[in-house]
């Protein structure tokens, strides 16, 4: 029966995530169109809502060309784990109180160790599809996912520090009774922020498919159904990150200065999304904003500032929690 | 045959995930292709995590994915690919007898174990934490409380030994750039 009801999730889940790809996809065309002073995508549906559903059919119907001298069989998997990893994050995410597939006793663990596993499905792809600029774009994702993982994990310690537990939904509850986590842990927050645009390949840390030097980078090879996988990961990591930096310091769903318990559940999903959507449009903010990073810069940038800084974050974090404790 | 099918019903998930990370360990030992094997090493660490699950042991199921795989192995593979080891059929060994001797002596150690085993883990003491009393302080607890009050000093020659590690290799890796 657990593996019936585990099934009915996970489409339930995929569904989701697939319709809030195709907003964000939209989104991001507005938002780039309205920050660049331009008019975006109006022509196909009222307000241009239906251009990503006619470019996810395009996808769908185009050929799906392989490499003759491709691994064909690490060339398949890449796709695939590309989208299973930061997917199979959203288990222990709690939308609202009692609204979340499952919450781990070290959630928040869990998510980080499939976000490390993302890694793989650059390295496949770059390696499967046997082409230099694929390669050569994996590689430099790889390092710079490999990067960029170690302050990301050690930005958000703090907030362990201070919950005193990894559960996600204990981490929003004991939000509610204080403040949110944002106000304690400013320096974790901005961190955390930017190592994540990096972890999900976004600009301005978007080197890996540098599109004008490596020609769209790991996934040179990839098209049709196959590119749409790696589309629809992106933006899911994406989710996925805004809904921990949600979660872990935005006080998840809850409304600050209102009696929590008072309001209704579904109340609690609109403010969640309404959270996570912010996020997402900071991030791309960001990419339409600030121009791509030279790839030495990048990789003294996470090791030089982000990792000093999320170091002593955390050693501040740990005396002070000492010192009130004692 | 009766009480192999009642140990199975005991705990299905823990024999075959245990099942599976034999089959792909045997996969990544035979694989022509280092990469191919890199794939199955990791294939097979993510069913040893799923064991760690089945024993209420999330956090360190977590950790295993997150350092053996994501890190570990990611290193794997980065020294795979530079290393350009040529086609696949050099890679072949031809070992001769000690391929043969090899086989019996993987074999008596295998028995040896299974032996052990069924000596001590069927009719074995439980330890300090049995399931239920994880389940109340919670995994991830019970391993904090133990490794920083018990273990604490193999924690930290463990730490310090690491950072060692990680010192030489940037002195070695200036050296060469030099």
């Amino acid at each position: 029966m657990d593996v019936i009801l585990g099934l009915l999730y996970v489409v339930i889940l995929f569904s989701l995530v697939a319709v809030q790809v195709l907003i964000l996809v939209f989104m991001e065309r507005k938002v780039s169109a309205w920050i660049q002073s331009r008019i975006g995508p109006n022509r196909v549906g009222p307000w241009g809502l239906l251009q990503t559903t006619a470019d996810i059919i395009k996808l769908i119907t185009k050929e799906n060309i392989r490499n003759i001298q491709s691994d064909k069989v690490i060339f398949f998997l890449a796709p695939i784990l590309a989208f299973v990893a930061p997917f199979a994050g959203f288990v222990t995410i709690p939308v609202a109180e009692n609204l979340g597939i499952q919450d781990l006793n070290m959630g928040a663990v869990y998510v980080f160790a499939l976000g490390s596993s993302m890694v793989f499905s650059v390295i496949w792809a770059g390696y499967g599809s046997n082409n230099r600029y694929a390669l050569i774009g994996a590689m430099r994702s790889a390092a710079q996912m490999i990067s960029y993982e170690i302050p990301l994990v050690t930005s958000v310690l703090g907030v362990f520090l201070i919950a005193g537990t990894l559960s996600m939904r204990e981490i929003v509850a004991l939000q509610e009774s204080g403040t949110w986590y944002v106000i304690y842990q400013p320096l974790g927050f901005i961190l955390f922020l930017v190592a994540a645009t990096a972890e999900a390949n976004r600009a301005p840390f978007d080197l890996p498919e540098a599109e004008s030097e490596l020609v769209a980078g790991f996934h040179t090879e990839y098209s049709g159904m196959k590119f749409a996988f790696f589309f629809l990961a992106e933006y899911t990591e994406m989710l996925v990150a805004c809904s921990l930096m949600t979660v872990l310091f935005l006080g998840g769903w809850l409304i600050p200065f209102v009696d929590n318990s008072q309001i209704p559940w579904w109340i609690h999903i609109f403010v969640f999304i309404f959270k996570v959507y912010s996020m997402i449009f900071l991030m791309m903010w960001f990419r339409w904003t600030f121009p791509r990073l030279r790839v030495d810069h990048l990789m003294q940038f996470g090791w030089k500032v982000l990792l000093p800084f999320a170091l002593v974050n955390l050693v501040v974090t740990g005396a002070v929690a000492l010192w009130l404790k004692s | 045959m009766e009480t192999v099918m009642s140990y199975f019903m005991l705990n299905p998930a823990f024999y075959i995930f245990a099942g599976l990370a034999v089959i792909l360990a045997i996969f990544m030992i035979t694989m022509p292709n280092p990469v191919y094997s890199a794939i199955f090493l990791v294939l097979t660490f993510f069913c040893i995590s799923v064991i760690y699950i089945t024993l209420e042991a999330e956090f360190i199921a977590a950790i295993q994915v997150l350092v053996y795989t994501g890190a570990i192995m990611v290193l794997f593979l980065f020294v795979i690919m530079l290393l350009n080891l040529g086609r696949d059929a050099d890679l072949v060994e031809h070992s001769g007898p000690m391929k043969y001797i090899s086989i019996i002596v993987a074999f008596a150690i295998l028995i040896q174990i299974g032996l052990a085993a069924k000596v001590t883990v069927n009719i074995g003491e439980k330890g300090m934490f049995p399931i239920e009393k994880i389940r109340e302080i919670g995994n991830t607890e019970a391993i904090a409380g133990l490794l920083f009050s018990d273990y604490l000093y193999p924690f930290e020659i463990a730490s310090i030994l690491l950072l060692l590690g990680m010192i030489g290799a940037i002195i070695i890796s200036k050296k060469r750039s030099e």
